[in-house]
């Protein structure tokens, strides 16, 4: 291959010129001829029984096409489980709307269809649902006592997991240990609030008997496959398309009830629906996330070396499990993430997965990964001050080290690489030496001044064993096709669509590297099932290590069938054909010299100058599955400052040292990192999905559901280390995540710094001002 | 309170246009459906998240929070009357779109328009930002993916072609 010109510039994205001019083609900005409108109403109670449904005054509202509930659409497409081959595991059926029961404010329960929202809305208004309302199931501890009532009576509990992690004699640790430190945390639920809210565009061919879906997905084929499932309907026939998707972070991974009750109405009404979610629904019918209670211990010796560490999980799942990616993996990752980057000879976690009657737990973004990291160096800070070590220190004195690795964790995690050690030390640097002063300065001003180190590691692209083991479909692999069109132009169908990070840049970038053309002669396309193909969708932090992998591939075989054409034209061997910048040649032959152009003009239309058995044409399919998984790591440091007065907390210096391998873009790289950044900042002092005691959403709006403004997040400083993975094409890691995962537990590691030196320590998030003062003045 | 549509007439990114609105129809829904310009972004239409935020009588406004209606008789600028007009293959690019793309200060795009519309007026206003002042001033218009940052350099970078753009050819 010839040397990277393209792979680890700051490469200009080519996705922006469109989103910069307002033509961004997001799912609401398209319209379909004769497309109807969809309005749901949705159950206003966290738990009852359906006792009665009238849809009859709505459905005389001048404009109303339809008003469905879950008897009219049960015998077009069946309920069904979100469940994974976790052993004994259980999990109760979905339905498109509520059937029977509803268990969590704003589960969808009639469908209203009319010529316009505004009309759907007003018949919805109409719809009369008389509810028996039960007692909700709101606490996941209580919810595991036997006399609580059920969220799913046919499961006959709450509990939907449970199972121990880890290996190592953790009794033996604590019993040898020279100190043991002990946390109960706490992190708020909190959910993605992706800009662009999710929508569905559905429309049902009745003469070719073809379902098309344009969505705002993270894994357009994914849905394919279960709409074709749920439908009876052959996958030729249905076509999910996704153009521009305006964030998703995850939770846009996953069947949504609302999503397949609009697919299957479109079945039924015979005309193009759209449905476009509204802010007040996307709060309560998204996935929600990190609603995480851990205690745990840690065992030092009198060095603070650590000799084992123990942990007890309760993760708040919500109503259902819901498909395919289940309520269960932020748990099993909170618990299995935790010992980290660092040395942990003996670890023993319990997992407790709970039902309760709360909007759906599932993945979003860093999955697990800020709680696990969170309550890991906490524990560390709290044996470095029992020991009187600096936070440092402590870290130092157990992060991995070059010699350790591969080292595989107690929980079977393997990490192949890495530089966690030295991250922490490039952190240090990045610090600097001044915070003495800062601290002082910061008093003068009535503020407590903290700093906060968070050393981790990202599980970034898992392998086929992750979800695929588990039985949902969910792959790791991903196909892209590369083609060279007859005029020397590159056409690249990823399976996997982009979610705004910028992949279609990314993945021309190694293309392009990889056939030895120009950037401006590579497009790429994504998003179309009935174009591209196999994908397995955005998720994790993988496609810098999975779409990379298929797309260098797909244009290494592309570039292979290049050369042997080649070679026919210059009747040379194709071991002494060479491309360079676009440039055919016979090596040290200088006037054999010509274009990709030409010879791609003759794979096409010149193939009469070709013997019969030459392959003809120029476009190849690449595939890559990638390694079981690959982790990238880093340390990040945070210095916030504390005013007494208010216990406002702001974050006023924050530094980054990240190694997710080799760099395809660093801007796309750094774009990751600082909006992850802001995400577990906002995790950590602001968002919190607030329910009262009987389970009704006090967060209804962006005015009570607090994200980071240009305001509250600091200007960032980042510095990469390269360690490439040995496992992966190009040496990537991915990175999607690591912002998230790293900065929740560095901002309270800084807050609960500047509070130690009152004596006084906060261990929930979001760390709330009222918070922050009831710590104070508990110890005043 | 009816609801039979109304005429609403106005200047849209120079021109003007006509179409027909309920008393109840949002600004932001009649941009978006009545006219085709679906560059303004409906995030919240609560108000707060400045996605749909246009220029309006060269005011920044949230246009999820005018009706239609009231908009009747003004000078709306959208996202898609920034750059002006091009020629195919050759398209219009606004010192602000450039600087944008060239301090990687788009990631999905959703918020863009918003905070392109809100960077405008700002710098109509004055082109002596300091970074606390304008984070302070782009804080009404949410991003969850970029972080912020390069947004803010973004607009500090713009602010002088954007000065001396609006210096030669004034307000629309």
């Amino acid at each position: 291959m010839t040397a990277a010109r393209y792979v680890g510039q700051r490469v200009r994205r080519s996705e922006d010129p469109a989103l910069l001019a307002g033509r961004g083609r997001f799912v609401d900005d398209v319209t379909e001829p004769r497309q109807a409108e969809v309005a749901f109403v949705r159950s206003p109670i966290a738990s009852g029984r359906i006792l009665r449904i009238d849809t009859s005054a709505a459905a005389a509202l001048p404009g109303v096409l339809a008003a469905f509930t879950a008897a009219d659409l049960a015998p077009y497409c069946p309920g069904w489980r979100g469940l994974l081959n976790w052993p004994g595991m259980v999990a109760g059926e979905q339905t498109a709307l509520a059937t029977g029961v509803v268990r969590h404010v704003g589960e969808p329960v009639v469908l209203v269809v009319a010529g316009s929202r505004a009309e759907a809305e007003d018949a919805a208004e109409l719809v009369v649902v008389d509810y028996e309302e039960l007692p909700a199931v709101l606490d996941p501890v209580a919810a595991l006592d036997p006399d609580s009532p059920l969220v799913h009576e046919d499961l006959g509990t709450n509990l939907c997991f449970t199972s121990p992690f880890g290996s190592g004699d953790v009794d033996d640790a604590f019993a040898r240990a020279d100190t043991v430190v002990e946390v109960a945390v706490q992190t708020g639920r909190h959910t993605a609030v992706a800009l662009e809210m999710r929508g569905v565009l559905a429309s049902y061919d009745r003469d070719e008997h073809t379902l098309t879906v344009r969505v705002s997905t993270q894994a357009p084929q994914m849905l394919q496959t279960l709409y074709a499932r749920l439908l009876g309907l052959p996958e030729n026939a249905v076509r999910v398309v996704t153009e521009h998707v305006g964030g998703a972070f995850g939770m846009k991974a996953f069947v949504y009830p609302d999503e397949v009750a609009v697919v299957t109405a479109s079945l039924l009404v015979g005309r193009p629906l759209k449905w476009t979610q509204d802010r007040y629904e996307s709060l309560q019918s998204d996935t929600q996330a990190r609603d995480e209670r851990v205690t745990a211990a840690l065992a030092v010796d009198a060095g603070g070396r650590v000799l084992g560490l123990r942990s007890e999980v309760v993760s708040d799942a919500g109503a259902y499990s819901m498909y395919p990616r289940g309520c269960v993996t932020e748990g099993v990752q909170v618990a299995t993430i935790m010992p980290g980057p660092y040395r942990v000879p003996a670890y023993a976690s319990s997992l407790r997965v709970v039902f309760t009657n709360k909007t759906p737990l599932a993945v979003y973004r860093a999955v697990g990964h800020p709680p696990a990291i969170l309550v890991m160096e906490l524990l560390m800070d709290e044996a470095a001050r029992a020991l009187g070590l600096t936070a440092d220190e402590i870290r130092r004195r157990n992060l991995l080290a070059p010699a350790d690795l591969p080292y595989t964790s107690p929980t079977g995690n393997v990490y192949d690489s890495g530089s966690h050690l030295e991250s922490l030390e490039r952190a240090l640097a990045l610090l600097g030496d001044d915070v003495g002063d800062r601290r002082r300065d910061a008093e003068r001003r009535g503020r407590l001044l903290g700093v906060g180190f968070s050393s981790f590691v990202e599980l970034s692209a898992p392998g086929a064993m992750f979800y695929g083991a588990k039985g949902a479909p969910i792959t790791a692999h991903d196909q892209v096709e590369v083609t060279v069109q007859p005029d020397g132009s590159v056409t690249v169908l990823l399976g996997t669509p982009g979610q705004g990070q910028g992949l279609h840049t990314t993945a021309a970038q190694v293309v392009a590297d990889a056939l030895g053309v120009r950037l401006d002669d590579v497009r790429v396309v994504s998003g179309d099932t009935r174009v591209v193909p196999h994908g397995s969708g955005v998720w994790a932090s993988r496609s810098a290590v999975v779409s990379v992998g298929a797309a260098h591939a797909a244009a290494t075989e592309v570039r292979r069938r290049l050369l042997v054409l080649a070679a026919h034209l210059f009747e040379a061997d194709p071991d002494d054909v060479e491309l360079v910048d676009g440039v055919v040649g016979v090596r040290g032959v200088p006037a054999s010299r010509t274009g990709v152009a030409e010879v791609a003009a003759v794979a096409y239309w010149g193939t009469h100058r070709l013997p019969a058995d030459v392959e003809v044409g120029l476009g190849a399919v690449g595939s890559y599955s990638g390694p079981p998984y690959t982790f990238n790591n880093g340390t990040h440091v945070a210095v916030v400052e504390v005013e007494r007065a208010t216990g406002l907390v702001r974050v006023v210096d924050y530094a980054v040292v990240e190694d997710c391998g080799v760099l395809v873009n660093p801007d796309i790289v750094d774009g990751q990192i600082r909006g992850g950044v802001a995400q577990g900042l906002g995790g950590a002092l602001l968002e919190h999905v607030v329910l009262d005691p009987i389970g009704q959403p006090q967060t209804s709006t962006l005015l009570d559901y607090l994200l980071p403004t240009a305001v509250d997040v600091p200007d960032i400083r980042i510095e990469h280390i390269e360690t490439p993975a040995p496992t992966t094409t190009l040496g990537t890691k991915g990175v999607g995540e690591a912002g998230t995962a790293g900065a929740p537990a560095a901002i309270h590691c800084a807050v609960n710094d500047a509070l130690a030196r009152e004596g006084a320590r906060v261990w929930r998030q979001p760390i709330r001002p009222e918070d922050v003062l009831a710590a104070l003045t508990a110890e005043r | 309170m009816t609801r039979d549509p109304v005429r609403v007439t106005l200047r849209v990114n120079g021109r003007p246009e006509t179409g027909w609105a309920e008393p109840r129809t949002t600004l932001a829904d009649f941009l978006r459906q009545e006219l085709g310009l679906t560059g303004t972004h409906v995030g919240c239409e609560q108000g707060v998240c400045g996605a749909c935020t246009v220029v309006l009588d060269g005011a920044a406004v949230r246009s999820c929070l005018v009706f239609a209606v009231q908009a009747d008789g003004c000078a709306v600028e959208t996202v898609e009357g920034l750059a002006g007009e091009g020629a195919p293959g050759r398209e219009a690019v606004h010192p602000l779109q450039t600087a944008f793309r060239e301090a990687s200060a788009v990631q999905c795009g959703f918020c863009t328009p918003g905070f392109l519309m809100t960077a405008l007026v700002a710098l109509r206003e004055r082109d002596d930002w300091d970074r606390a002042a304008l984070r302070e001033r782009l804080g009404g218009n949410l991003c969850r993916c970029t972080g912020y940052q390069t947004v803010v350099d973004a607009v500090l970078a713009a602010a002088p072609e954007v000065r001396a753009l609006e210096g030669e050819g004034g307000r629309r």
